[in-house]
C-alpha cells in the first residue's frame, strides 16, 4: 500500500511537473533532450535553440531553450557536452515555478582564474517589464547558484532589489474568519 | 495760350513731314537693326534772354515711326527740333535661347538662367516674368527665383530696343501647402486628434499648381521617436500635379502621431524630375477625453478594468496634461503627447507594454488612440491575464484536489488592500491573479502550497509580490 501510494505521488509529481525534468548531473544524449517535450501549467514547451557560450579555459556551455507555441516565456537546460554526444545537465529546466514562466533573455559569463561566473537574464511577461539576473557559479564542472536579483517597479519608479527563489507565503483566511491576516 | 496751341500743332505737321521714311527700323533676315537717331534740342526763352541747344539719342523699335512736335515749353519758352544724324545699329539680333531653367524647380529655389543671343550683344538680357524674384542680374545672366511657386512661371530675354518677341523659359515651380480639411496650414502648426478620438483630416497641394502638367510623387513621414518607441512610418501617393492628395485617407483606421514631414517630387511632362521641394513640417498632438467619457467608455467588465486604468495613468489620461504643448516631444513640449508611465515603458491610459501572449508591443494605433489604448487594454485582461490567471487557478485546485480535497478554494479569503476575493463572489481569486499578470506574475499572489512530509498542504497568498493588486484595489472607490 505504501510503494502503491509513493507511485500515486510519484505520478502525480510528474504530471504536475513538480519533479526534475533531466535531473541536474544526470547525463542524456544533446538529441533526446532536443526530443523532449516539457510541461508547466502553461502547456507544453518544445525544443527551439540551442546557444553555445565558450568560455576561456572551460568547457562550453551549452543553453537547450524550450518553448511554448505563441506565447513568450523560455524553459532552459544549461549543461556541458560530453564524449558520444551526452548533455551532462548542469541546470534543470524549472517547470514547477510558482509564476509565469520568463522570458530569457541572454546568458553571460565573467571569467577568472578559478572559473565564471554565470549570468542569466530574464523578462517577466507583464506591463511592468519586470526583469530578473540570475548568477551562478561555473567552477569544477559545476553551476551553483549564487544569487538572484529582480527589477521591481516601487512608487512608480524601476528599481534592483535582491531577489529569492524561496517564495514567503502566508495561509489564507478561512472564510468563516473575519481577522484580517 | 490759345495761339501757343495752335502753333504747336503747325510745328507738329512741318516736323512729321520733315521726317524720311527710311527712320522705320526694319529686320532683315532675321536680324534686327535699330536705328539711331541724333536729336538736336533747342530751347528759346525770349521773355528771360534764354536760350540753349543740346543733342540725345533715340532708338527706334521696329516699325516705329519717329515723330518731334515742336511747340511750347512752360514759362514762355520755345522748343525746336532737329534731326542730327540717322544711323543703322546691328543692334542685338534675335535672343536665341535661355538655359539654366529647368522644367521644374522647387519654389524659392535659386535658379542661374542664361540668355543666349545671336546676331550681337544682349543690351537688355534678362528679365522676368510672373511672380519671379530677380536676386542679381548683369547684361545676359540673373539669379532668380519664385518665391510662391506655381504654374508656367516665365523667364524672358530680350533686347532693349530692335527685339519683336523675346525668348521665353517657362518652368512649374513646386511648393507644397498643407491643409486640415480645407484650412491651410503654415509649416511648424500643430494639428490634433481629436477628444473623441478621430485623426486630423491631413491633405496636400501644389500651391497654384491649376493647369500644371506632370505628376507629383507625395510622401509623408510621421516620426515618434521618444524613448522607447522608435516609430517611423512613411506614405506614399503618385497623382496629378493638379490634384489635392488625402493623407489621412492612408491611414485608414491606423493613428500616428509625432512630426509629420511632407515631401512632393514633380516630375513634368518632359520626364523631368525636380527634387523633393520644401520639406513641409507639421505636428501631430492628441486631445484626451474627460475621465468621465474615458471610464464610461472602459465599462464594467471586468470590474477590474477601470481600477488598473486608473491605478495605470496615474493623473494623466492617454495623452500628457500637464507642461506646455510644442514641437519637441522629446524634452520640453510633452503636453498632448503620448502619457509614458514613470517606468519609462508603458503608453497610454492602459500603460501599455508588452501585451498578450506574444508580448508585442503596442503599435502607434494604440499610443495615439485613447479608444484603442482602452480596447487592447481590455482585450489583454480579459484573453491573457484572464485565461492565464484561471488556468493557473485551476492547476492549483487540481493540486489540492488531490492533497486536501477537504481544503477547497471557495472556502478561503484573500485580501487585498481590504477588498476580499473569494471563490463564488463577484470578486474571485482568479480576478486577483488577472490583475497581478497584468503587470506580472512573477510568483502568483495565490498557490496552493504542496504538503510535505511534515506539513499539510494549505491556500497562500504572497505579500512580496501582492503590491500591485493591493494598489488596483486602492482605486475601486475612484
Amino acid at each position: 500500500m505504501k510503494s502503491l501510494q509513493s507511485l500515486t505521488l510519484l505520478f502525480l509529481l510528474v504530471n504536475a511537473g513538480l519533479g526534475p525534468v533531466f535531473g541536474a548531473g544526470e547525463p542524456v544524449t544533446r538529441n533526446g533532450l532536443r526530443a523532449q517535450t516539457l510541461s508547466t501549467w502553461e502547456g507544453k514547451y518544445q525544443f527551439a535553440d540551442e546557444i553555445v557560450v565558450n568560455i576561456d579555459g572551460l568547457p562550453p556551455l551549452h543553453t537547450f531553450q524550450f518553448r511554448a507555441q505563441s506565447r513568450e516565456g523560455d524553459l532552459i537546460v544549461i549543461g556541458t557536452i560530453l564524449q558520444n554526444e551526452t548533455v551532462s545537465v548542469l541546470i534543470d529546466a524549472d517547470t514547477n515555478r510558482k509564476g509565469v514562466t520568463p522570458i530569457f533573455e541572454g546568458i553571460d559569463a565573467l571569467p577568472d582564474s578559478q572559473g565564471a561566473d554565470i549570468l542569466i537574464r530574464w523578462r517577466h511577461p507583464g506591463q511592468a517589464g519586470l526583469r530578473s539576473v540570475d548568477r551562478f557559479r561555473y567552477q569544477d564542472g559545476k553551476l551553483l547558484k549564487v544569487m538572484r536579483a529582480d527589477l521591481v517597479v516601487q512608487g512608480g519608479r524601476r528599481l534592483w532589489v535582491r531577489g529569492s527563489d524561496v517564495i514567503e507565503s502566508r495561509p489564507a483566511l478561512r472564510a468563516s474568519e473575519t481577522t484580517s491576516p | 495760350m490759345r495761339t501757343r496751341t495752335i502753333l504747336s500743332f503747325i510745328f507738329a505737321g512741318v516736323l512729321s513731314s520733315w521726317l524720311p521714311a527710311s527712320v522705320v527700323n526694319e529686320c532683315n533676315n532675321s536680324v534686327c537693326y535699330v536705328k539711331k537717331v541724333v536729336v538736336r534740342s533747342f530751347i528759346q526763352c525770349p521773355d528771360y534772354g534764354y536760350q540753349t541747344t543740346f543733342t540725345c539719342e533715340h532708338y527706334l523699335n521696329p516699325g516705329e515711326c519717329f515723330s518731334l512736335i515742336d511747340g511750347v515749353e512752360g514759362g514762355n519758352c520755345y522748343h525746336y527740333y532737329s534731326i542730327e544724324s540717322v544711323t543703322w545699329i546691328p543692334i542685338c539680333g534675335i535672343v536665341g535661347s535661355i538655359s539654366g531653367l529647368p522644367d521644374t524647380i522647387c519654389a524659392n529655389e535659386i535658379v542661374n538662367v542664361t540668355a543666349n543671343a545671336t546676331g550681337g550683344p544682349l543690351l537688355q538680357g534678362v528679365a522676368w516674368g510672373g511672380d519671379a524674384l530677380v536676386l542679381n542680374q548683369s547684361a545676359n545672366n540673373a539669379t532668380v527665383r519664385f518665391p510662391n511657386g506655381g504654374t508656367n512661371r516665365r523667364i524672358l530675354a530680350q533686347a532693349a530696343q530692335g527685339q519683336a518677341t523675346p525668348a521665353q523659359a517657362t518652368t512649374q515651380a513646386i511648393d507644397i501647402e498643407v491643409l486640415e480639411g480645407s484650412t491651410l496650414k503654415s509649416a511648424g502648426d500643430i494639428v490634433r486628434i481629436d477628444a473623441t478620438a478621430v485623426m486630423p483630416a491631413l491633405k496636400a497641394r501644389l500651391k497654384n499648381a491649376s493647369g500644371m502638367p506632370g505628376t507629383v510623387e507625395w510622401k509623408a513621414t510621421i516620426v515618434f521617436d521618444r524613448p522607447n518607441r522608435n516609430d517611423t512610418n512613411a506614405f506614399t501617393k503618385t497623382l496629378a500635379a493638379t490634384a489635392t492628395w488625402d493623407i489621412a485617407a492612408e491611414f485608414g483606421s491606423n493613428f500616428y502621431g509625432g512630426t509629420v514631414t511632407v515631401e512632393g517630387k514633380h516630375t513634368a511632362a518632359s520626364g523631368a524630375t525636380s527634387q523633393s521641394c520644401n520639406p513641409f513640417v507639421i505636428h501631430i498632438r492628441g486631445l484626451n477625453p474627460t475621465v468621465q467619457v474615458l471610464e464610461t467608455y472602459i465599462g464594467t467588465t471586468p470590474w477590474y478594468a477601470t481600477p488598473i486604468c486608473r491605478h495605470e495613468r496615474a493623473g494623466d489620461l492617454q495623452f500628457n496634461v500637464g507642461g506646455q504643448e510644442g514641437p519637441n516631444f522629446l524634452t520640453t513640449d510633452l503636453k498632448n503627447t503620448p502619457n509614458r508611465g514613470g517606468d519609462q515603458i508603458g503608453w497610454g491610459a492602459f500603460q501599455l507594454t508588452y501585451l498578450f501572449a506574444n508580448g508585442r508591443v503596442p503599435t502607434t494605433t494604440e499610443v495615439w488612440s485613447w479608444k484603442a489604448n482602452v480596447d487592447t487594454g481590455k482585450a489583454h485582461l480579459t484573453t491573457t491575464c484572464h485565461s492565464e490567471a484561471a488556468a493557473w487557478i485551476a492547476s492549483q485546485e487540481q493540486q489540492q484536489q488531490n492533497e486536501e480535497p477537504t481544503m477547497p478554494l471557495q472556502n478561503y479569503i484573500f485580501v487585498f488592500n481590504g477588498t476580499p476575493f473569494q471563490k463564488g463572489t463577484a470578486r474571485t481569486p482568479v480576478d486577483a491573479c488577472a490583475i497581478q499578470r497584468n503587470n506580472g506574475a512573477t510568483s502568483w499572489v495565490i498557490y496552493w502550497k504542496n504538503k510535505t512530509t511534515t506539513t499539510p498542504g494549505s491556500w497562500e497568498y504572497v505579500p512580496a509580490q501582492t503590491g500591485y493588486v493591493d494598489a488596483v484595489c486602492g482605486r475601486i472607490a475612484n
